[in-house]
């Protein structure tokens, strides 16, 4: 230490430059970690402060009890039922190897399983957060077995749950729709709305119309917790009640849709009936039909019957034929044009023309149905009473078809009506244009086929129930609809009442209608429909028709009958119907008129459907019980 | 006279500092722990180690400085020989732990006093023409070396990173070259050279950056090194004028050409061993998540993200003591020993930073009035080297804390939790303190 002696070493100026540059590096250091600090401390304290409470919340939702949905008469068509579920929360079964044993075999021997099954659930689903599924939708037997021995069951949970529940089965299947878990293209669209992926969502009918009525509001509460997520209190303030949803009451009346039911029973087909006054649908069937119910619980059985409605492509039970099929009207269409040559005085009434059972047109020859008969000399009532085609061929060509399909779409034919359950189709009218849009040139031959409801008209039951209200109402038609109200569900106030809205106004001399109901009344009086409504003392108004698709051995033939009455009652208390049964091949109007008869009968004498049959002598069939 | 002039030289600033510290130290060690059962009696420890650590303080005082210089030889051979012990026993949390009857004691934090000490020692007995040689300079990193080569093999490679500023900073003072000292920096930067571009290249580049690629192909290694080689070699000779007739300008140049290649390509080549061997799996994900944490927030990433908000939900004056909503709900892990600062800032916030900051630089300001005043060469390096290891240690630890620099287990002196390292601490304070009151004594 000879150096250090002599001298301090702060005494050397070597010493005392090299010391500034240290110190300079301390005070670097402690002006770093201070901003720093300072940075995160004052800041971006209020973006942490933040965070820490989004870290230390824990959302828990309620979701909303959905509404029900009831018919005009008050019964609950969707109904909410209470199902339990069995949990295990592994965490909390019994450490002692024999209790935890005494508790599982228990539990599997209420529940009908192996005691090995519910071993090989816990070990499958170990890594699961939380309680592990073990039985859904138990008996309520055994929840009381279950709940009875609660306590000596360490481990074992039963939650509530609420799921949908159809009472009335097939019954409105098509109307009322199901609802099922959200895909994700529904979610894509609705999780603005506040949906998660593990919701349940209409997925046809009244329940996604209206699903956002239904649904109600979703609730939640919300919990402080710690970082191992153990809750440490609630957060009352932020607490959210759940909201049930509304309910909704449509204007179906059960006794009518299940007598309608009852009526079609197992052919193809559909039946609708409308009050032409306001545009309330009281009943509506097609069939083949599905049960809801099955879309509602997730499990084995329900699934395989799922498959076999999908696979089955040929019935296609999930179409509802009332909206979503497109026919041919067939005759029924001929009184568009009856209105047109009446409206327009384009020919005489009196004017007869001649069938011989054919009508040539160039080297073209277009058959009446009466072919090989003939009708002879027919005026225009007696061609739509007996829905004599060549008399409309003669009437077509003048009339032509820019006004046919003129006066079409004034009925509201081409175009969706907007009635209140969704995948309406629009069907079709053909005219000049739209010919030309598919490149194709327009021939007379199309126009004959046109007039008599063939060829590329398309159109749905619904429209045709719309085209007889017009002519009802003498000229108007309201917007066919389900809804009749939306009621809260906890003090069963109306929230909204729905009222008729005008679909169709043609604008045109009254008399008109006036004239075309007298000739559809010979129609079910002396024409196609006499034998349908032999004996029926209520005066009902209708059209036969008769359509047909393919060519031919492959044809097949619908038959149809479009009808409203009874015309001597006030217009609220009339209805419209229109029956449509598929492929009643070549047996000339055997179901569709008849069915509309005692579909008639039903509703204005209250009678059930064995009994109008008996009224008619309508065979009942062996599938009909 | 002798007590006159100990009550005059005794720093009292230093003393009460240091005392304040270890008493908020409890205190949040007290907190930290109110929610874990098995651990809340560490503040009854901490506060037996704390008495300790002060009566080894005292008794520091009273041996004379001359006497402590001389121990340092001894002191140093101890250590060593107690960190090779060490290696003989069994992993305690993936690092070897001398264990004797539960009591744990970690020699590596006495290693870092020994090692300040022999430096000093060695760096005091040469005379400034010696100071300017390499060889000096090379023999006292080698000082430093075998206790790092050691720490290594237990391994704990936060405490080996402690020596790095020690040596770095002793050497400074004591006039080694500044270019020596500049050339050891950047061959420490050059070592990491590979785990961080690896780093880089898997967080921001998704491993697929074609440069590093190079890197790290070894194909391209042998064309990079051989490259660098012939040139360095060329250099050399052109330097040592075994190629002739080059003037002196190009001379200097290709001095520091050698200075330079010569750093990157051996602490680049080391830097492969070091990825490879050195660095343990977890080191590396630290290392990831210092340049993002949301590269692995719940895993990885959890430490750091969590620190930080808690220091940032502290805010200006804090949630109070034993009210810190994080701190009080298991969101931070560690929370009484590496993590004890993230506890203070969210319990008393920024003012509570400060505090101990302003402590912290009371003690330095303190010490550095001590090293002006030290009476000799071996005084004034001891205090420096002790002091950089304190500001190391500050630095490393609430750096880590407020994710400026990545996670080593290095705690904060006084507050955390740990009973070598606050009797080390105490050490420390006892000796600054020793040499404060002798500084007029001439031996």
């Amino acid at each position: 230490m000879s150096d250090s002696i002599s001298s301090k070493p702060g005494k050397n100026r070597e010493f005392q430059k090299r010391l500034i540059a240290v110190i300079a590096v301390f005070i670097f250091s402690f002006i770093v970690l201070l901003s720093v600090a300072s940075f995160i401390q004052l800041f971006r304290n209020p973006e942490f402060t933040n965070r820490t409470k989004i870290n230390r919340e824990k959302i828990v939702r309620i979701p909303p009890i959905r509404g029900k949905i009831f018919s005009s008469d008050g019964n609950i068509l969707a109904d909410n039922k209470t199902i339990f579920n069995v949990y295990i929360n592994p965490k909390e079964l019994s450490a002692n190897f024999q209790d935890r044993q005494k508790s599982l075999f228990y539990l599997a021997n209420v529940l009908n399983y192996n005691y090995s099954d519910i071993e090989k659930i816990l070990s499958s689903k170990a890594k699961q957060k939380g309680d592990v599924l073990i039985s859904e939708n138990i008996s309520f037997s055994n929840y009381i077995k279950i709940k009875e021995n609660i306590e000596k069951l360490q481990g074992v949970i039963i939650k509530e749950d609420s799921v949908r529940h159809y009472p009335f089965k097939n019954t409105l299947s098509h109307a009322l729709g199901y609802i099922g878990p959200i895909d994700s293209n529904e979610y894509a669209v609705k999780k603005q709305l506040g949906y998660i992926q593990l919701d349940v969502i209409g997925k046809n009918g009244i329940e996604k119309e209206y699903e956002s009525e239904l649904r109600g509001k979703e609730g939640r509460k919300v919990f402080i917790v710690d970082a191992r997520m153990v809750i440490q209190e609630e957060d009352y303030s932020k607490e959210i009640t759940a909201q049930s949803g509304s309910e909704v009451v449509l204007t179906i009346d059960l006794f009518l849709q299940k007598t309608i039911e009852e009526t079609l029973a197992d052919r193809t087909g559909t039946i609708l009936v409308m009050k032409p006054h306001n545009g309330e649908i009281l009943a509506m069937t097609s069939y083949p039909n599905f049960d809801p119910n099955i879309y509602v619980m997730e499990n084995e059985e329900n699934y395989e019957k799922k498959r076999m409605i999908e696979l089955d492509t040929k019935d296609t039970p999930l179409i509802n034929r009332n909206i979503q099929t497109l026919y041919p009207p067939a005759s029924v269409f001929k009184i568009v044009t009856v209105t047109a040559i009446l409206n327009e005085n384009l020919i005489s009434p009196y004017k007869q023309f001649y069938c011989g059972g054919f009508y040539q047109l160039n080297n073209q020859i277009f058959g009446c149905w009466i072919r090989p008969g003939a009708h002879g000399f027919q005026n225009l009532e007696d061609a739509l009473a007996n829905s004599c085609d060549v008399y409309f061929y003669n009437a077509a060509l003048i009339v032509g078809i820019d006004r046919i399909s003129k006066y079409a779409v004034d009925y509201g034919f081409g175009q969706p009506l907007g009635v209140d359950i969704p995948y309406e189709k629009s069907g079709l009218i053909p005219s000049v244009k739209w010919k030309k849009e598919q490149n194709q040139n327009w021939h007379h031959g199309d126009t004959l086929n046109s007039v008599i409801g063939q060829g590329d008209v398309k159109v749905t039951p619904l429209q045709l129930a719309n085209l007889l209200s017009v002519v009802c109402n003498k000229g108007k038609s309201y917007k066919p609809r389900f809804i009749k109200e939306i009621r809260s569900s906890t003090d069963g106030s109306t929230i909204k009442k729905y009222d008729r809205e005008l679909l169709t106004d043609m604008k045109i001399n009254q008399n008109v209608f006036y004239e075309v109901e007298k000739y559809l009344r010979s129609v079910v009086t002396v024409g196609t429909g006499k034998w349908a409504f032999w004996g029926n003392d209520l005066k009902f108004v209708g059209k036969t028709g008769t359509a047909e698709i393919g060519m031919s051995n492959k044809k097949m033939t619908h038959s149809l009958f479009a009808g409203y009455g009874p015309i001597d009652y006030p217009p609220e208390e009339r209805i419209v119907v229109v029956t449509l049964v598929e492929n009643d091949n070549n047996e000339y109007l055997k179901y569709s008129a008849r069915l509309s008869n005692l579909v008639f009968n039903s509703w204005y004498k209250k009678e059930s459907f064995k009994e109008s049959a008996k009224r008619f002598g309508f065979p009942i069939l062996d599938s009909y019980k | 006279m002798k007590i006159q002039k100990f009550i005059s030289n005794f720093d009292y600033i230093i003393f009460i500092s240091a005392i304040l510290l270890t008493i908020i130290g409890i205190l949040f060690i007290y907190s930290a722990n109110l929610s874990r059962s098995d651990l809340n009696r560490e503040f009854i420890k901490q506060i037996i180690f704390a008495v300790i650590g002060l009566i080894i303080l005292i008794t520091l005082l009273f041996i004379p400085t001359k006497n402590i210089a001389d121990f340092s030889l001894t002191f140093y051979i101890i250590c060593i020989f107690g960190l090779i012990i060490t290696l003989f026993f069994p992993y305690i949390k993936g690092q070897r732990r001398l264990n004797i009857f539960g009591a744990s004691f970690q020699f590596s934090e006495f290693m870092k006093i020994a090692t300040i000490f022999l430096l000093s020692l060695y760096y005091s007995k040469k005379n400034k023409e010696e100071m300017r040689n390499i060889l000096t300079y090379i023999v006292g990193l080698l000082i430093v070396l075998i206790p790092v080569g050691l720490i290594l093999l237990q391994p704990d490679l936060g405490t080996m990173l402690v020596f790095i500023p020690i040596v770095l900073v002793i050497s400074f003072m004591a006039g080694v070259k500044k270019r020596y000292i500049v050339y050891t920096i950047l061959f420490i930067f050059s070592i990491t050279i590979i785990p961080v571009a690896t780093s880089i290249n898997h967080l921001f580049f998704n491993d697929e950056n074609e440069f590093i690629y190079l890197l790290l192909n070894p194909k391209y290694i042998i064309i990079v090194f051989s490259t660098l080689i012939v040139t360095i070699i060329i250099a050399i000779l052109a330097y040592f004028n075994v190629i002739k007739g080059i003037n002196d300008k190009f001379r200097l140049f290709f001095y520091w050409y050698i200075f330079f290649m010569s750093i990157f390509i051996i602490g680049g080549a080391l830097s492969y061993p070091v990825d490879r061997y050195i660095l343990k799996g977890y080191q590396k994900d630290r290392l990831l998540i210092f340049f993002n944490p949301e590269f692995d927030p719940k895993g990885k990433g959890f430490h750091i993200i969590q620190s930080k908000n808690t220091i940032g939900n502290g805010g200006l004056f804090g949630k109070g003591w034993t009210k810190g909503e994080l701190t009080q709900n298991y969101f931070l892990p560690e929370q009484a020993t590496d993590f004890i600062y993230p506890v203070i800032a969210e319990e008393k916030g920024y003012v509570g930073s400060l505090i101990i900051l302003i402590l912290y630089g009371l003690i330095f300001f303190r010490g550095f009035r001590i090293v002006i005043n030290a009476r000799d060469n071996w005084s004034a390096y001891v205090i420096i080297g002790l002091m950089s290891m304190l500001l190391f240690h500050i630095f490393e630890n609430m750096g880590m804390c407020l994710g400026i620099m990545p996670i080593t287990g290095i705690p904060l002196p006084f507050l955390s939790y740990g009973g070598s390292f606050l009797m080390s601490c105490f050490t420390t304070i006892g000796i600054i303190l020793n040499i404060g009151i002798n500084k007029y004594q001439y031996s």
